[in-house]
């Protein structure tokens, strides 16, 4: 994805920022969270797994494989800029 | 004696007091390394702040009172369910995916200090400009007045004062503890003791899961104690109703779209000296839901497994009755207490102040400096800013000492309810605003306006409250489909609607 500045018509530069916007990114999230919220265990469920009810380690897992999945693409998909792009206006002009 | 007050001897008192002090020691440190009196200096420590210090001042700051006395107190009322709270945590950090990396970078290019920079910068609107840091100033002032009550309830589980008079002692000591540091030392002070804070509320949290498993005999105990009990408790390990599940989706959203715009995060966002530190910061704390708010759930299940029979506020007192359990059982036990208790007092104040200079900060910066004196210099505003913080905890801590006097006290969860229906109604704002150029400002204020009135209209619905969803996310419908509506307007209706009240001043 680009990088480059194009200010908009608010005079704000907006380009660059769309990094997590892709849609499957969002279709992976909908889908920890509908496996994540224990809508779908009978209502009397009583199945215990290590100890605790099996409904709330499923639940667990969905919460990890999220934090997991957001660690990546925050590792992958946010690129560490340069130091000119971190630099205020004022002292980028200096410059 | 009453089970919720663990008095401690001369041993645990000195600890306490040497925490105290080395707190005082740590804001006298940050005003020494003050570069100059601007309120960028004040505000945002200057440069910026390394990975270490960013990580556990957004840590301390995030996981307050709130999660060791308010999450514990829930997880004892609804028990495992209440692992949404695991789930909401982790949703800030997904929340910040859609507007920190563009907001970290303009905050350096354009040297931000206050999260109302941004719309300014962005919509320069006057309208935006007036609502939006009165909104972010009111939903923090609730966020600290939990704090201060909190603090309040804390030492009254510490002394064998009458309760009313502990109270107001943990409210005015503690409170003027964190008002004399961050006097002296502003973000770096406060950012600093975060550090001490966070190591230390990181070492309450792995004791709470020693402790849990040594002295109530692990969590498959408690989950068997809890399935052979009455009706009433046994629905604490049952899945939720669908009811719950709705309340659960509501959670994840409102605390997605609504807590990571908390504004002493946002300024954090600011304060981070990279790209890179702020992205290695927010990597460790999408873990950290896992391993501070499940064992503040573990917690408050044990003790309704335990400690059956207390309701209402009374909840949020029973990680303090599991305290007080342990302290008696041996020396050990006693000393993991004491450490213990200084991180929930750590967890306290490190979000306290956070909110205290942020407060400062909007009050100087948004309202004073742009709306009163805008030819205030930057040495006057930080002065200013110093004894509005004075000001505001003191009016704050009356509050909280008055709210206790109530027969009916309301419960830590429920105020922080009240401050994210306030604050996801800013969403579109930053989120939408962040990657959507045809988004303009008058449309994020009227949104904004039509979110509040539905939030607030709609407060005491009972069909409202049937759904499940919290208030503020049907506001926040609204608030989209009006912002997003006059976005789409063509130019010429929109230019009528934006001129409109000038032409018939």
């Amino acid at each position: 994805m680009s990088a480059e500045s194009t200010p908009s018509s608010t005079g704000i530069d907006l380009s660059g920022k769309r990094l997590f916007l892709s849609w499957w990114i969002w279709v992976v999230y909908s889908i920890l969270m509908v496996v994540g919220i224990p809508w779908y265990w009978p209502a009397q469920y009583e199945g215990t797994l290590f100890g605790l009810p099996t409904w709330t380690l499923c639940s667990l897992a969905a919460s990890f494989v999220a934090s997991c999945f957001t660690a990546w693409l925050l590792m992958t998909r946010w690129p560490v800029e340069s130091v000119e792009n971190d630099l205020p206006v004022s002292e980028k002009n200096h410059s | 004696m009453n089970e919720s007050v663990m008095p401690f001897g001369w041993g645990g008192i000195t600890f306490l007091v040497c925490y105290l002090i080395g707190l005082l020691f740590i804001g006298w440190l940050g005003g020494r390394a003050k570069k100059d009196n601007s309120l960028r200096d004040f505000y945002l420590g200057g440069k910026g702040v390394g990975m270490v210090v960013l990580l556990l001042t957004l840590y301390a700051t995030q996981y307050s009172g709130n999660t060791m006395f308010g999450f514990s107190g829930k997880a004892y009322r609804v028990g495992f369910s209440w692992i949404t709270s695991v789930h909401f945590m982790t949703a800030i950090i997904v929340g910040y995916l859609l507007f920190a990396p563009g907001l970290h970078r303009l905050s350096r290019k354009h040297q931000f200090i206050t999260p109302n920079d941004f719309l300014n910068h962005r919509y320069h609107h006057r309208g935006i400009n007036i609502v939006a840091p009165i909104l972010m100033i009111l939903a923090l002032g609730n966020y600290l007045l939990a704090q201060l009550m909190a603090m309040g309830r804390a030492l009254q589980g510490l002394t064998t004062m009458p309760p009313e008079t502990a109270y107001i002692v943990g409210v005015v000591l503690l409170a003027g503890i964190m008002l004399v540091y961050e006097t002296m030392g502003g973000f770096r002070a406060v950012a600093w003791t975060d550090v001490l804070q966070g190591v230390i509320l990181m070492i309450g949290f792995s004791i709470l899961i020693f402790l849990i498993w040594t002295q109530f005999g692990g969590i498959a105990e408690t989950t068997q104690k809890l399935f052979n009990s009455s009706d009433a408790d046994r629905v604490k390990v049952l899945p939720p109703d669908p009811l719950g599940s709705r309340r659960w989706l509501s959670y994840i959203l409102i605390f997605g779209l609504g807590a990571s715009l908390y504004p002493q995060a946002v300024q954090r966002i600011y304060a981070a000296r990279s790209t890179k530190v702020l992205r290695n910061s927010l990597i460790a704390m999408v873990f950290l839901p896992l391993m501070t708010s499940w064992i503040a759930v573990m917690v408050g299940v044990t003790g309704a497994a335990h400690f059956q029979g207390l309701d209402g506020s009374q909840t949020d007192r029973i990680l303090t009755i599991i305290c007080r359990e342990v302290q008696q059982s041996s020396t050990l036990g006693y000393w993991l207490v004491v450490i213990l208790f200084s991180a929930i007092l750590g967890a306290l104040m490190s979000t306290a102040d956070s909110c205290m200079l942020t407060i400062s900060s909007m009050t100087t910066k948004d309202l004073y400096l742009r709306f009163i004196n805008p030819k205030a210099t930057e040495s006057q505003l930080t002065f200013m800013g110093k004894w509005l913080s004075w000001l505001v905890v003191g009016i704050l801590a009356g509050f909280a000492i008055y709210l206790n006097s109530l027969s009916s006290k309301p419960t830590l969860v429920k105020l922080l309810d009240l401050k994210f229906d306030m604050l996801v109604q800013l969403a579109p704002g930053f989120m939408l605003g962040m990657h959507w150029k045809r988004l303009h400002g008058t449309a994020v204020f009227w949104g904004l306006i039509t979110g509040l009135c539905v939030t607030f209209g709609l407060y005491s619905n009972e069909w409202i409250q049937s759904t499940g969803f919290h208030h503020g996310l049907f506001g926040l419908l609204a608030n989209l489909i009006v912002a997003i509506s006059l976005s789409l307007m063509p130019l010429s209706n929109r230019e009528q609607l934006c001129h409109t009240p000038k032409k018939a001043a």
